[in-house]
């Protein structure tokens, strides 16, 4: 493939992957165990599906990039896994191919959970919704954070899963909500 | 949802599970897709979550791209995001895709800075030297030396260990198989993550080798001689030169030197001191130890000169002397910033000094001109890690005493916070003692502390 600036499919490759880069990216979270494996394997996706990208053949479905980019995507999780997996736990390659199957066969309902999720937790107070987001910032451990805060780290686990739930039987509410509706 | 499996699933994305747990979770997922549609589930929650946190984190609204039409995109909050949005991001595209990528991908990062204060440098391993260093930089693998008594720096592993560096010292920071620190001298402070049970963290000094499965330990390091305090979970240290080996307990420490031979002692970290007088000879970690034997080798230069002794027998003497004596002063020698000298705050092994509300600092030495002279100390929390530095600064006019020699009592509100974070503490008190520092910014000046003392003031 040609430079990005002279090719003529590059404003296409652009447009499909900035949509469902957020897709690509949550499957890819839900195979690894950090953020900081998922940026490392999301840099090699990018590079990697643009330098594929006139392999790809689409069937016009709306998700046909989607599903494709997630093929690379769990190729790449695969790859990084090879290098990775003698000094960290990550999943075995087995899992690896079975979740991918899995994520891909309900993109529409992942995205959708996202919208919940989102909905969901503006409903939180305040000081709850900065406390779970805090945690799941970045590089801030909840030990970190439990340290500023002068809590044990247990207590504070306990209270950020708690959270957790919370948010996850709203988002089912509303997912249940919107299966009546559409029923 | 099974309480069991959730907590398992979510120590895997927290980055919390422990070999055992994983491969339950991994035997689980493999067998069930019932768990798996649950997981896919509980792990589209976090990541959704991590998402937000970085776009609210920076300040802006993320991009996520929902639909477009010719002139502008919606985005999953319904916001309008311009053209010039998409353009950026197709700039970055192009970056990433014309061969420039790996200029800004670099080496994998293992981690970044997440607070740092003063004077230090940072050599990457591929040979680049930093200076400018900034909260939040990721780092791969390096070197990172702190040059002056001031400073300090915490490095956050991405794995969320945290090691905090205090005072001149120098640290290599690695991870391929385990995470590996070399602490060649100084001052470390480290809160570190359960670690994988086949590669704990290993931690190597010039007298003493460390494997860490996770835990908070603080390790001070001279040339010849570490000191290891292991404030929870358990540190396995092996002395460099015999290879002896013991476990070091919560609330226990141990001291290596190059040269001792006797068996290594576990001592239980329990006695609260406020009261403390310095041992110069042996706590001088920057400056130089005077004997006080000026006119002992004056004598037996003479006695050399008359033919009373041979010069040999004349060194011996000395040097016997010398080792004898505990009475003399530490001299401040160069440091990067002007003329410096560090003592440790080591009461007895085992034991804690604590400042009080009523601590006083008595300080003797002498000063050659009128500069000013800065004295800070280094303090932890108790039982636990680096809680900052203080300081204050004394001008000539505020120093007792006549021809250059000073006595000073300084209370310990007299001292300020070096600088105001959220993560460290903003009053002494409270605080244990870990080191004291006097700096003249002139290097021409020279300077001599004789006595060191916390006292507590009578109310």
């Amino acid at each position: 493939m040609s430079e990005a600036g002279e090719n003529p499919d590059y404003e296409q490759f652009v447009r499909l992957f900035a949509k469902h880069e957020r897709g690509v990216r949550g499957l890819v979270r839900s195979l690894l165990p950090s953020l900081q494996d998922v940026d490392d394997v999301m840099q090699d996706v990018g590079l990697v599906c643009w330098r594929k990208f006139q392999e790809f053949k689409t069937d016009e479905s709306p998700d046909a990039f989607f599903r494709w980019a997630c093929v690379v995507a769990r190729f790449e999780v695969l790859r990084h896994r090879r290098n990775c997996a003698r000094d960290r736990l990550i999943l075995s390659e087995e899992t690896i191919q079975l979740l991918s199957d899995d994520a891909g066969a309900r993109s529409q309902d992942l995205e959708a959970e996202r919208l919940a999720i989102e909905d969901c937790l503006e409903k939180l107070p305040f000081a709850e919704r900065r406390l779970l987001l805090s945690v799941h910032t970045r590089g801030d451990s909840i030990a970190q954070i439990a340290k500023q805060l002068g809590q044990s780290v247990r207590r504070l686990y306990s209270k950020v899963n708690a959270l957790r739930d919370i948010l996850g039987d709203c988002v089912r509410g509303r997912l249940a909500e919107a299966e009546e509706q559409y029923e | 949802m099974n309480d069991e499996l959730k907590s398992l699933i979510r120590a895997y994305a927290d980055g919390t599970i422990d070999e055992s747990q994983f491969q339950k979770l991994d035997n689980i997922l493999k067998s069930d897709s019932d768990t798996r549609q649950v997981y896919l589930h509980e792990l589209n929650l976090i990541s959704a979550l991590e998402d937000i946190a970085i776009a609210e984190g920076a300040g802006v609204t993320q991009p996520s791209i929902v639909t477009t039409d010719q002139n502008k995109t919606t985005t999953r909050f319904g916001k309008a995001t311009s053209r010039w949005q998409l353009v950026a991001t197709a700039v970055v595209l192009a970056l990433m895709i014309s061969g420039v990528s790996w200029m800004l991908r670099g080496p994998k990062t293992i981690g970044s800075l997440s607070e740092l204060h003063g004077s230090m440098r940072w050599t990457g391993n591929n040979g680049e030297v930093v200076r400018d260093l900034a909260v939040g930089e990721r780092l791969s693998g390096g070197t990172i030396e702190l040059l002056t008594a001031d400073s300090w720096v915490v490095f956050r592993f991405n794995d969320g260990s945290t090691v905090t560096l205090s005072g001149e010292s120098e640290l290599t920071i690695s991870e391929q198989n385990r995470k590996e620190l070399h602490l060649r001298r100084g001052s470390l402070f480290a809160e570190v993550m359960p670690q994988p049970k086949h590669s704990p963290m290993a931690v190597l000094t010039p007298s003493a080798n460390l494997e860490v499965l996770g835990t908070q330990f603080n390790l001070q390091t001279e040339e010849a001689k570490s000191r290891l305090r292991v404030n929870e979970g358990l540190v396995s240290l092996q002395r460099v030169p015999d290879g002896e080996v013991i476990d070091v307990t919560a609330s226990h420490e141990v001291i290596t030197e190059l040269g001792d031979t006797s068996k290594l002692q576990l001592v239980p970290v329990v006695t609260e001191a406020e009261t403390w007088r310095s041992n110069l000879k042996s706590d001088v970690v920057h400056g130089k130890w005077i004997p006080k034997l000026w006119s002992l080798g004056q004598r037996l230069k003479d006695a050399v000169a008359q033919g009373e002794m041979t010069e040999t027998d004349a060194i011996a003497a000395y040097k016997k002397a010398a080792n004898l004596s505990d009475e003399g002063g530490v001299w401040a020698t160069p440091s990067s910033v002007g003329t410096l000298v560090v003592l440790s705050a080591s009461p007895s092994p085992g034991a804690k000094l604590q400042l009080g509300p009523r601590s006083v600092f008595r300080i003797r030495g002498r000063i050659t001109s009128t500069a000013d002279l800065e004295i800070g100390v280094s303090l932890v929390r108790p039982g636990s890690g680096f809680a900052g530095k203080f300081s204050t600064t004394l001008r000539d006019d505020q120093r007792q005493g006549d021809d250059g020699t000073f006595y000073i009592e300084l209370p310990v509100d007299a001292f300020r916070a070096l600088k105001s974070t959220t993560t460290f503490d903003k009053t002494a008190v409270g605080l244990e003692l870990a080191d004291i520092w006097f700096l003249v910014r002139d290097a021409n000046t020279k300077l001599e502390i004789i006595n060191v003392e916390l006292i507590e003031a009578e109310q």
